[in-house]
């Protein structure tokens, strides 16, 4: 194909082949390369005569309906909080907290035969967790139970699980908390004459302690509770087996004594766990209880209530999103739930920032899967925004286009299915990854529905 | 050797093509942003240095396709594959704003040589019209006092490929007819990031169409004069269109029968005179608009006119009359076009010059010209563009019909 023709024409040499093969090999690439640095305008130029064709509306008049529920229990269970103490108003009413757990087995190797006991205490850390009104005397017993801490067959423990204790504590405290106070700090409850009587088993080699089985059959285990109806806070402390202990102190005689101390710890398992119990009594939820479980926000002077262990959830529905249906063509770009607490209802409770909310149904059944999560499968959480000066535009947002859009998917919205808006929850089946939703806390929230009311904002294209 | 070349060619045709197809997009204007688009005209190569003019000339260095009976001035010994690029600088500007953009790309591929003494042929594929925009605007979301930014976009247009063919009815009289399949997709997408939707409106054009030349030549004492006229029927597009509108959820598509895109009635006239090198023309042209609806209420039409001028002068002294000859050409334009926008009419003006010139000892020229224009108008918000193209135009001329003296 290459050139070979040398032609003669009008006094000038040409090779017409040269030309095509130029253009084949340089000419055709060039252009197609200078067709792709063509570019396009980002301008606003032209917006005065262009037609759209869609319309971009928000509708927040849903009517949005409020309830308070009681769940049927929670698990309080392994959540290495403890919490022991009362508190009550007549907001949310009154709520007593026991913290069970029982002692890791141990031989005290090494222990020498001398060993002189001296004292003994149990020592509960603080968790800088608390609830309620920590300037008061506090008092606090620590009870032997006499039967031991059994599981229910799902492996847990739950807010109202209980066990029986001894008539007499084997010690007390009355004192004033501080949990704020540095990470050592701790509620030390002596147990001077159980530990005596312990120590020298364990020392003795009593068959009584010698095997893990004798052990826990004869220590069954012990609860922190609130002595008196005095109690004006709950108080957390740190339920694991680095921190919560029975400490033993003795002495080895010699010319100079040499002093020591050896440890029982927490029995780190689903043995410890909190029991919670409520009085609504006094309190707009006084009808709340095992048979009945919602109350409409009428009832409940327009106010709706979300608490942690207590088993407090607030539920929504939607009523009238149906109405959209009236429209032929739209999509819902974008839905978000806004909700307001009951102004300077966090003079005494900081508001909690985590809320969580679930799918739920007519029976106000929740699991693992109803639990809303964002697109990276996490759990969906609000924006918060607090108003600290003004406290007018404190609200919670949260984004729940896809629950909403996967409602309407099938053209029809189900009015019975609706959210609950928890607190840290647990589930009576939890999967790892919803570890997290054992409920630890009383946090609390009370939200308002009027001025404004709980909207469902909706974001939808019409064309 | 010949049968290879010409088979070269071919496939360099029907390579491009498709090429041509991806890449049609050879508007970027805000007014295009209405029916066809902006309407590219039939005015190539050299004929866009004289501000469009040719329906009188003849197809003799060049393929004129604004009148199908200039086919029959092909000289009867030479193939023509004429190939188009153009780089467009435009700069926008409203009485509150002013941008500047510039694009390049491809235009046209055509052919043309003659079959027998009386009959000559052409094809290939250029642009019909075409569509390119790409607004931002904001808008409010209705039922609150909350902005949100909008994005619409357009782009595709509709592509000519093209058969004509002139017949010398007499010696002074050529009748020429292209029918041209038009095709392509209209594309207008409007959408919002931050919403996460979009909605894109694809409307899928066919059909065919023919236009009629008349060509008509005489000389008197050495000058020739001829006068040219075009015609061509009113037509509507087959319109498909297939609407998608898609959000972070959802996706729907709708699909039917487009409104009308037609075509209107179009005719021209034009005169040219020639004498040895030189030549000049001028054209008239005019499509009934008027009675065609975009049902755009900013929008009203009337019947579109152009008018233009152009002369040709050939380089003086030693050159002149040799394949080495170098052509200067000037013209100017002005057209009325169908869009009345807000009660402004929006008109374009240009002037352009250019040059042909001959490679090297080839029978080929490169045709280049400048075209310095405006169209639009700053009255009732809307806005001007002031635009500087250069068209580049490659002719390639064979003598497939020659018999070589030497191999």
């Amino acid at each position: 194909m290459r050139v070979t023709g040398e032609v003669k024409f009008q006094g000038e040499i040409f090779s017409f082949t040269r030309i095509y093969s130029l253009f084949f090999y340089i000419f055709l690439p060039g252009i197609l390369l200078l067709a792709s640095c063509t570019k396009v305008n980002e301008f606003t130029i032209g917006e005065n005569f262009i037609e759209s064709r869609t319309r971009l509306q928000i509708i927040d008049t849903f009517r949005v309906d409020l309830s308070t529920v009681l769940l049927d229990s929670v698990i309080t269970s392994g959540t290495r909080t403890g919490l022991a103490g009362e508190y009550g108003d007549d907001i949310f009413g009154s709520v007593e907290c026991n913290s069970f757990f029982d002692l890791a087995f141990s031989t005290f190797d090494g222990l020498d035969q001398g060993a002189v006991y001296d004292s003994a205490a149990f020592i509960f850390p603080y968790s800088g967790y608390f609830y309620g009104d920590t300037t008061s005397l506090m008092s606090l017993d620590l009870y032997q139970l006499t039967e031991q801490i059994v599981p229910n067959t799902d492996g847990k423990l739950y807010n109202t699980s209980s066990f029986d204790h001894a008539a007499f504590p084997l010690g007390s405290l009355q004192f004033y908390p501080a949990p704020g106070s540095p990470a050592d700090s701790a509620i030390i409850i002596p147990v001077n004459s159980f530990g005596e009587e312990l120590f020298t088993l364990i020392r003795n080699k009593d068959e009584r302690v010698s095997t893990q089985e004798a052990f826990e059959d004869f220590l069954k285990g012990f609860v922190l509770s609130s002595t008196s109806d005095d109690n004006n806070a709950v108080i957390g402390f740190i339920a694991d087996k680095d921190h919560t202990l029975l400490r033993f102190y003795y002495h080895i005689d010699k010319e100079i004594p040499e002093y020591n101390s050896v440890t029982l710890t927490i029995n780190e398992t689903n043995h410890q766990f909190n029991s919670v119990r409520t009085d609504f009594s006094n309190t707009p939820l006084k009808d709340l209880g095992p048979d009945q479980r919602l109350l409409k926000e009428n009832e409940t002077n327009g106010m709706v209530f979300v608490q942690g262990m207590t088993e407090l959830m607030a539920k929504v529905q939607f009523p009238t999103i149906q109405d959209l249906f009236m429209a032929p063509r739209w999509e819902i770009l974008k839905a978000q739930l806004v909700f307001e607490p009951v102004r300077n209802s966090d003079e005494m409770f900081k508001l909690p920032q985590k809320l969580y909310l679930f799918g739920t149904d007519r029976e106000n059944r929740i699991n693992p899967n109803s639990l809303l999560r964002d697109s990276e499968g996490l759990a969906l959480l609000p924006e918060f925004v607090y108003d600290e000066i003004f406290h007018t535009d404190t609200r919670y947002t949260f984004e729940i286009t896809p629950f909403i859009n996967g409602e309407l998917a099938d053209r029809y919205f189900d009015y019975e299915h609706g959210l609950l808006i928890g607190l840290e929850q647990s589930t009576s089946s939890v999967s790892a990854n919803l570890a997290n939703f054992i409920s630890s806390s009383l946090d609390r929230l009370l939200i308002e529905d009027r001025n404004p009311h709980v909207k469902l904002r909706i974001y939808y294209l019409t064309y | 050797m010949k049968k290879f070349i010409k088979i070269k060619a071919l496939i360099a045709t029907l390579v491009l093509l498709p090429g041509l197809n991806a890449v049609a997009q050879t508007t970027s204007s805000p007014y295009s942003v209405f029916g066809l688009g902006y309407l590219e005209g039939n005015s190539l190569g050299p004929l866009k240095a004289m501000g469009g003019t040719g329906i009188a000339f003849p197809s003799d260095r060049s393929v004129n396709l604004l009148n199908p009976a200039s086919y029959s001035g092909i000289d009867s010994l030479i193939s023509i594959f004429e190939l188009g690029l153009f780089g467009k600088y435009t700069n926008f500007r409203s009485n509150t704003e002013n941008q500047s953009l510039v694009n390049a790309n491809m235009k046209y591929v055509v052919m043309g040589f003659r079959i027998t003494p009386w009959l000559s042929t052409s094809f290939g594929f250029a642009p019909y019209s075409s569509i390119g925009y790409n607004i931002n605007t904001t808008e409010f979301i209705e039922g609150s006092n909350q902005l949100y930014p909008k994005k619409f976009e357009g782009e595709g247009g509709v592509n000519q490929v093209f058969l004509g063919a002139a017949v010398k009815l007499i010696p002074n009289l050529s009748l020429g007819v292209n029918a041209s399949y038009l095709f392509g997709n209209i594309t207008h997408t409007e959408s919002s990031q931050i919403y996460y939707y979009s909605l894109q409106d694809v409307t899928y054009l066919s059909n065919i169409t023919f236009n009629y030349g008349l060509n008509y030549r005489f000389s008197l004492k050495n000058t020739y004069y001829s006068l040219g006229l075009i015609y061509s029927s009113p037509k509507t597009l087959n319109a498909e269109f297939e609407t998608t509108v898609k959000t972070s959820y959802n996706s729907a598509t709708f699909k039917g029968r487009a409104g009308d895109y037609r075509i209107p009635r179009h005719f021209g006239a034009g005169i040219a005179v020639q004498r040895e090198f030189f030549r000049a023309g001028a054209d008239f042209e005019r499509s009934l608009w008027k009675n065609v609806d975009f049902a755009n209420p900013i929008l009203r039409t009337r019947n579109s006119n152009r008018y233009s001028f152009g002369v040709e002068i050939p380089s003086l002294g030693a050159r002149r009359g040799t394949g080495g000859m170098i052509f200067y050409r000037l013209g100017a334009e002005f057209r009325e076009s169908y869009m009345v926008i807000d009660n402004q009419p929006i008109n374009y003006k240009a002037i352009s010059f250019g040059a042909g010139l001959p490679l090297k000892g080839f029978l080929s020229i490169i045709n280049v010209s400048l075209e310095l224009g405006q169209e639009g108008t700053l009255k009732s918000g809307l806005f001007r563009e002031n635009f500087c193209t250069l068209h580049l135009d490659m002719s390639l001329r064979n003598l497939w019909f020659r018999k070589k003296l030497y191999q």
